[in-house]
């Protein structure tokens, strides 16, 4: 049975900053079991203390879909204490491998399409793969536009 | 293509069909995993390959945003063959778990899950997740 939001249908709006100009439009709240798995390796490391002092790290990484074809994805953690977050940042540093898995949200728009993890479990790549892995981000890096 | 030594990578060459570019490409089939629920769109019953299926669906991330999946299954014996085209009728929807490609060409994005697992949706789910794909696809370029 999937969890169901009391509300599941709530109403959006979004202004575009340029123009000013405002898009109304409905969301039907649903988190189904959406789940992807990849390893990674890890480009920029960004920590964020917003003014509600809500933490934020985001991660821009490349991943390996099942035949090693590169892709972008991003991560997003949204860690409850600093303890956490400081976790996070000593684990995920740039050039790192990791495998991940979590919930995905993907943003499909004009501008092309953005793969987002949220809050993923990690694990340190098994240390008799990272080489293999290392080569396969080596020499598949450059194949996402091809 | 040559398998190197103590590695599970192999190397070889790929060539973009339309452009005739050539790239070097590492392969090693990885765990690469995605799970979701679709809603088929369109079969893709290519008479020219009657033992494969290219299914193309809409599908929903973890907060029921929805965006486009193909499917392809690329080896199928005659049964499962006819049973797929019984089971994923237009507008049928499914639970999917597979591994995933994700390719990018000609500023392009496709995402397609390859022989994955399927399993029919719970009845007392179906309600949420067509208005899901009714409602969250109707902002959506690739309307339901």
């Amino acid at each position: 049975m999937i969890e169901q939001p009391k509300r599941q249908i709530s109403e959006r709006v979004i202004q575009r900053c340029e123009t000013d100009n405002t898009n109304h439009f409905e969301h039907c709240m649903l988190m189904p079991t959406a789940t992807m798995a990849s390893f990674i390796k890890i480009k920029t490391v960004r920590s964020y203390v917003h003014p509600d002092a809500s933490l934020q790290v985001c991660i821009d990484c490349l991943a390996l879909n099942y035949e090693a074809d590169v892709f972008e994805l991003e991560i997003n953690y949204t860690p409850h204490s600093i303890i956490i977050r400081d976790q996070l940042l000593k684990e995920f540093h740039q050039g790192g491998l990791m495998h991940v898995q979590g919930s995905y949200s993907i943003d499909d728009d004009d501008s092309g399409v953005t793969f987002t993890l949220h809050d993923p479990e990690y694990h340190s790549v098994a240390a008799d793969e990272v080489i293999d892995v290392e080569s396969l981000f080596l020499k598949n890096g450059s194949s996402w536009d091809r | 293509m040559s398998k190197q030594a103590s590695s599970k990578v192999i190397t070889g060459t790929v060539q973009n069909s339309k452009n005739g570019n050539v790239y070097e490409h590492a392969m090693m089939i990885t765990d690469a995993m995605m799970e979701t629920i679709i809603q088929v769109q369109n079969i893709n019953d290519d008479s020219n390959a009657p033992m494969q299926l290219l299914i193309e669906c809409l599908a929903l991330d973890g907060v029921g945003e929805v965006f486009k999946l193909d499917m392809h299954f690329p080896f199928l014996d005659i049964e499962d063959h006819r049973q797929m085209l019984e089971n994923f009728t237009h507008g049928s929807l499914w639970k999917m778990k597979g591994m995933f490609a994700i390719g990018h060409a000609d500023e392009q994005t496709t995402i397609t899950l390859v022989s994955p697992d399927y399993h029919s949706l719970a009845t007392e789910d179906i309600p949420n997740v067509k208005a899901a794909f009714k409602i969250n696809g109707k902002f959506h370029k690739y309307r339901a």
